[in-house]
């Protein structure tokens, strides 16, 4: 008995060595200038000079500048609204794909999914090209079928810049959360469709009643990676209009790079990342709240 | 006569499945040959022809994106950074991720989820103490001021799917190795090492997607820098370039093409790990 505990005892600092290093470079990388910067935001920093402690100063500047406030609107509504988009067009692919065996619903999975895997930024420059007033995919389609008083300057409209950059987040992400629900639903027995076949039920019934509650928890589980996901639009926005045109499409991400790097307040922006982070956790839980609900087990 | 029904309804079903998948892939499918189509035509023809084929394919444009736009000195920039961050935080999160599922680690699950919650911080809330800090250490500019962040980034992920994967491995096959006498090192280099290539695909195919096309990090870090890695290289090219849409195009399908063989080698491994992952089993 001691023996064995001798032996776990031993194992156990086995691991932390093994752990360590691990640990290391996530302390140097996240730990620290997470830290840092919920220090620099009570302080007034130019990058170069001494800091001096400013309290809150930052924090109420931030909240009284209407651009933050504008660019903290749009990450939120471009969050939302593309991952509201992306799970319910992934949820339907998976349910629609579901329905298709062996090769031919491998190959509709590997197809739809592969957007996900292309980087961000060049999926921003390849629809900058597809809604580019004159030469872009978009215009010349409408032209062709005779829609011509539809086109538009799809990036500097400001009623379309937004929807257009958050159907690109849509396009890009469905791919994955169709995966992911759809590996799910093929862990359901197949004893229960076959029950509610009996009883009369068509496909959509069963998906409804049966697929979509069993799913749920990968429901929540993509839609929270998702959210997280599409908070971070830098590169999309930064690549498809750099927050233009004027503030509209302004997101906290751009603009806190603009004011660290290009009018060198640190501080400022350190507090306007703080901001962010209280945004970001607050609305991950929020949807955790809000899909929240009993699992059912199988 | 019931069950023919049946059978005729689960057909025309299949039948709309179908028509409307095919609809979705053409819109995901067709944004991405259109760019490689633009890529291989001259500018002229593009504005002539925009829609099909080209009739003679422009290669100079590949070639004026390789050569003249240097993408292709930043193509191996990328190569060098993402080459070793993968390569690096595979040797880290495998010891990390077995540590966590298979040595007695105290509050291993604790610890996991911290790692987590670390990782849900929005990078924005980090990069720029993580600016400061890197020109403090005279890193500015250099590989490493990239390579050591993607690590330490990327790692919760890659912990966590290798921990789950490491959790499938009987504690027998672990014991056994110590009654043998194999030291835990060793146990895990020649018992467990042979047996983790699927977690470690999956992992090595996430991670280079992954950082394969960072900007914000490198557009920061970088700005300053004449290395430029290959998204910033390209979002610098279109910036000084504006309309010149085929080498545009072929700069893109240049970043693009490793991407796209990469996944479709990989396919099997990062869909099964994607997943795996997340399924409960």
């Amino acid at each position: 008995m001691t023996k064995i505990k001798w032996k776990s005892h031993t194992s156990a600092v086995m691991g932390m060595i093994f752990l360590l290093p691990a640990l290391l470079v996530i302390m140097y990388s996240t730990v620290i200038p997470f830290v840092w910067n919920m220090i620099l935001s009570f302080q007034k920093w130019d990058g170069f000079n001494k800091p001096s402690f400013v309290g809150f100063e930052n924090y109420i500047t931030a909240f009284k500048d209407p651009l933050v406030l504008k660019s903290l609107w749009n990450s939120v509504y471009f969050a939302v609204a593309s991952t509201a988009g992306g799970v319910i067009l992934g949820l339907l692919l998976a349910t629609l794909v579901f329905k298709l065996v062996g090769k031919e619903g491998s190959i509709f999975r590997l197809i739809l999914f592969s957007p996900a895997m292309l980087p961000t930024a060049v999926v921003g420059l390849m629809f900058v090209f597809f809604y580019n007033p004159e030469m872009g995919l978009l215009n010349n389609f409408l032209k062709l079928i005779g829609l011509e008083s539809l086109t538009k300057v799809w990036l500097q409209d400001k009623n379309t810049a937004m929807i257009c950059i958050i159907l690109v987040a849509i396009w890009k992400c469905a791919g994955t959360i169709m995966l992911l629900c759809f590996a799910t639903m093929q862990t359901i027995p197949e004893t229960l469709y076959e029950s509610c076949e009996l009883d009369g039920a068509g496909y959509f019934k069963q998906v409804r009643y049966i697929t979509y509650p069993l799913i749920k928890p990968m429901i929540l589980l993509a839609t929270v990676n998702t959210l997280g996901t599409q908070y971070k639009t830098f590169d999309l926005i930064f690549t498809m209009t750099q927050g233009g045109p004027g503030d509209l499409t302004y997101t906290i991400p751009i603009n806190m790079t603009k004011v660290a790097f290009t009018y060198g307040n640190f501080g400022s922006a350190a507090a306007m990342g703080g901001i962010f982070t209280v945004v970001v956790i607050a609305s991950i839980v929020l949807v955790r709240w809000m899909l929240r609900g009993e699992e059912y087990e199988y | 006569m019931n069950i023919k029904k049946m059978k005729l309804s689960e057909k025309s079903l299949i039948m709309f499945i179908r028509i409307v998948l095919v609809i979705f892939v053409i819109s995901t499918l067709y944004p991405i040959i259109f760019v490689l189509l633009t890529s291989l035509k001259t500018s002229n023809e593009f504005y002539n022809n925009i829609w099909f084929f080209p009739k003679e394919i422009a290669w100079q444009n590949y070639q004026y994106a390789w050569v003249t736009a240097s993408i292709g000195k930043y193509f191996l920039n990328s190569v060098i950074v993402v080459g070793i961050t993968v390569f690096v935080s595979l040797v880290l999160a495998a010891l990390a991720g077995y540590a966590l599922a298979k040595l007695n680690v105290p509050k291993a699950d604790l610890i996991m989820l911290s790692i987590f919650l670390l990782t849900m911080l929005p990078s924005e809330s980090i990069i720029m103490p993580m600016y400061i800090m890197t020109s403090k250490l005279k890193m500015t500019g250099t590989y490493g001021a990239l390579i050591i962040p993607y690590i330490g980034w990327g790692l919760a992920l890659t912990i966590y799917i290798f921990r789950n994967f490491f959790k499938t491995i009987p504690m027998e096959i672990i014991e056994a190795a110590r009654i043998d006498g194999c030291g835990e090192f060793s146990t895990f280099l020649k018992v467990v090492m042979p047996m983790m290539l699927p977690a470690t695909a999956t992992n090595a195919i996430l991670l280079f997607l992954g950082w394969w096309g960072e900007l914000l990090w490198a557009s920061i870090e970088l700005s300053t820098s004449s290395i430029k890695t290959l998204p910033l290289g390209i979002t610098a090219f279109v910036q000084s370039s504006g309309t010149n849409w085929g080498p545009l195009c072929a700069a893109s399908c240049i970043i693009l093409i490793p991407v796209v063989g990469f996944f479709l080698l990989t396919q099997k491994y990062f869909i099964a790990g994607l997943t795996g992952g997340a399924v409960k089993g």
